[in-house]
């Protein structure tokens, strides 16, 4: 896993580049680069499309530093940032794009979750896999608040803000997400994992 | 609350516990093996937590981007930043020219070598020489497009410096084929029965009828195929491919491009560059209760209530009556419901339901 910035120092990052200081500036980039990038290409799958988005962000952070503010959560700010920009360069006609709120979330699968739903016990191996088949297989919404929430540890008004949705609505993606899990009755796949990470 | 009485939920919300699979400690990893000790019946449930915690974890390091490319946007950034005025951003978007041409040739002279040390598995030369039919070639050597007229009454607009073949007994085969290299457009007649391919290089075309545009040369880095109207089918073949159920087929629309990248293997769907409106209607109700409806209406209607794209053939479907009653079933379970109603397949890709049957008479 990614050694997590602790949340101070990126405060005081924060603060510094507001002053015009370009190491502090180039220390958020660093740190959050990745995952900004891993989370934009779910929500728009053009890698090209989110390395521009996120170089803009970073160009207009800069050229208007002095009028931001001081934030608690830098990585907050970025990541509401990053997706109000991705929305904004949706394509018209992805689906997405239009009332995506009221829209069933079961709609965008990023996978086909066929091969999850065959359950033979082959291997730990196979299991595992199973599980990531289960990841892919959620709806975009599901997969991006478990990963807001499991990964990066936003707690749920951060979430329903980053998404502009009710905060309600956000523990009901989670709560969906984990019962789908539940309901595979995953017991000896889960067995086995278990038998591979503790043994 | 104590462990003890913890729920898969509890578990992935509680930092201790999200501390200790993420980042374990002498002291965490002695605490929980402690736990599981004293409560083994939490051994599943706690595996469970862990998997998910984890496999949401190498879901977002499988979309990290590479070191060089973290390098190249942070280039960027600078360029980007490190002036405000106009004139100076045109010398940062000069700089990024010369950058990218620089890059250009260096990729134009990597790509060469490669092609070198390694001969691509199918080129039009290795699948004309390769086919077990005789076959007929027609060569674009004037400076004009040229119009190829098929048996089928299939045109084929063949751009210079072009090449088509096609089998002798073209009419008599199962399925429609032809040869290209170069570009060329086609304007295929509609003939569910007898899809037509074209094979150029590596990459596969596959239409029922409808016209659109490939372009692939010989030694292209890059290959294209553009939809004008209609829908096809394009993936890409290795010696194991199954021409009729190809594992990565990207299906095409009006509007839409796709460019296969030979050097990286990869196939992108892109929008053409000046798309047509493409009128999104309001979203309407989903229907509930069909009585002796036509098949392709209860698609229409899924489609514009979900809002996703249901590719299929209008005219193979049409005369499917169905009678269904939706309640709670999800997208997946009325679709495969609808299938099975009329012998029909379906399969998702790209983000779009495509439906394959043979109809109903």
């Amino acid at each position: 896993m990614e050694t997590t910035s602790t949340p101070n120092d990126d405060k005081l990052l924060w603060q510094a580049f507001r002053l015009g200081d370009e190491v502090a500036f180039t220390s958020l980039y660093q740190r959050h680069v990745r995952v900004l990038y891993s989370y934009g290409k779910k929500l728009l799958p053009d890698d090209d499309a989110v390395e521009d988005l996120i170089q803009d962000l970073f160009i207009d952070l800069w050229q208007n530093r002095e009028r931001l503010s001081d934030i608690d959560s830098p990585r907050f700010y970025l990541y509401r940032a990053l997706r109000r920009r991705i929305y904004k360069a949706l394509p018209a006609n992805h689906p997405t794009a239009h009332n995506w709120e009221t829209m069933p979330d079961d709609l965008l699968p990023v996978t086909l979750p066929e091969e999850f739903y065959i359950m033979e016990a082959e291997s730990t191996r196979k299991q595992k896999q199973d599980l990531t088949h289960w990841l892919k297989a959620l709806p975009v919404r599901q997969y991006e608040v478990l990963m807001l929430r499991y990964y990066e540890d936003f707690s749920y008004q951060e979430i329903a803000e980053i998404l502009s949705i009710h905060e309600q609505s956000v523990r009901n993606l989670i709560q969906r997400a984990v019962l789908k899990l539940r309901q595979l009755s995953l017991h000896n796949i889960l067995l086995a994992i278990f038998l591979n990470f503790f043994l | 609350m104590s462990y003890a009485d913890f729920e898969l939920e509890d578990f992935l919300e509680d930092s201790y516990f999200k501390e200790w699979v993420s980042n374990p400690c002498h002291e965490s990893v002695q605490f929980w093996n402690n736990f599981l000790l004293c409560y083994p019946e939490k051994a599943e449930v706690v595996a469970a937590a862990k998997g998910v915690l984890l496999s949401v974890s190498a879901e977002v390091g499988d979309g990290f981007p590479h070191h060089d490319q973290v390098a190249l946007m942070w280039k960027k950034i600078s360029y980007g930043t490190s002036s405000q005025p106009k004139n100076q951003r045109a010398l940062w978007i000069r700089l990024s020219g010369i950058a990218a041409s620089l890059l250009f040739i260096i990729l134009a002279a990597g790509w060469l070598m490669r092609v070198e040390n390694k001969k691509p598995q199918f080129t039009y030369t290795t699948l004309v020489s390769d086919s077990p039919d005789q076959l007929i070639e027609k060569q674009n050597l004037t400076d004009k497009p040229i119009i190829i007229e098929l048996p089928d009454h299939s045109k084929i607009t063949l751009e210079p410096a072009s090449t088509i073949s096609y089998p002798n007994d073209f009419m008599e085969k199962e399925t429609r084929e032809v040869y290209l290299l170069g570009k060329a457009f086609f304007q295929i007649e509609r003939n569910p029965e007898r899809p037509f391919f074209v094979y150029a290089n590596e990459l596969v075309t596959k239409v029922l009828g409808t016209s659109f545009t490939v372009k692939a040369f010989e030694n292209d880095q890059q290959m294209e195929v553009v939809v004008k109207t209609g829908r096809v089918s394009v993936f890409t073949r290795n010696s194991e491919t199954d021409l009729n159920a190809p594992q990565n087929e990207t299906i095409l629309t009006p509007n839409h491009r796709v460019l296969y990248s030979r050097k990286e293997e990869i196939m992108k769907k892109y929008l053409v560059d000046a798309p047509e409106i493409i009128v999104c209607a309001a979203v309407t109700p989903a229907i509930s209760d069909f009585e002796d409806a036509p098949v392709t209406d209860i698609l229409k209607n899924i489609e514009q209530s979900y809002g996703i794209a249901i590719q299929y053939d209008e005219h193979l479907l049409k005369n499917c009556l169905l009678t269904a009653s939706f309640t709670q079933e999800s997208l997946y379970d009325k679709v495969e419901l609808i299938c099975k109603g009329i012998e029909a397949e379906f399969a998702i890709v790209n983000a779009q339901i495509v439906i394959t049957g043979r109809g109903c008479n």
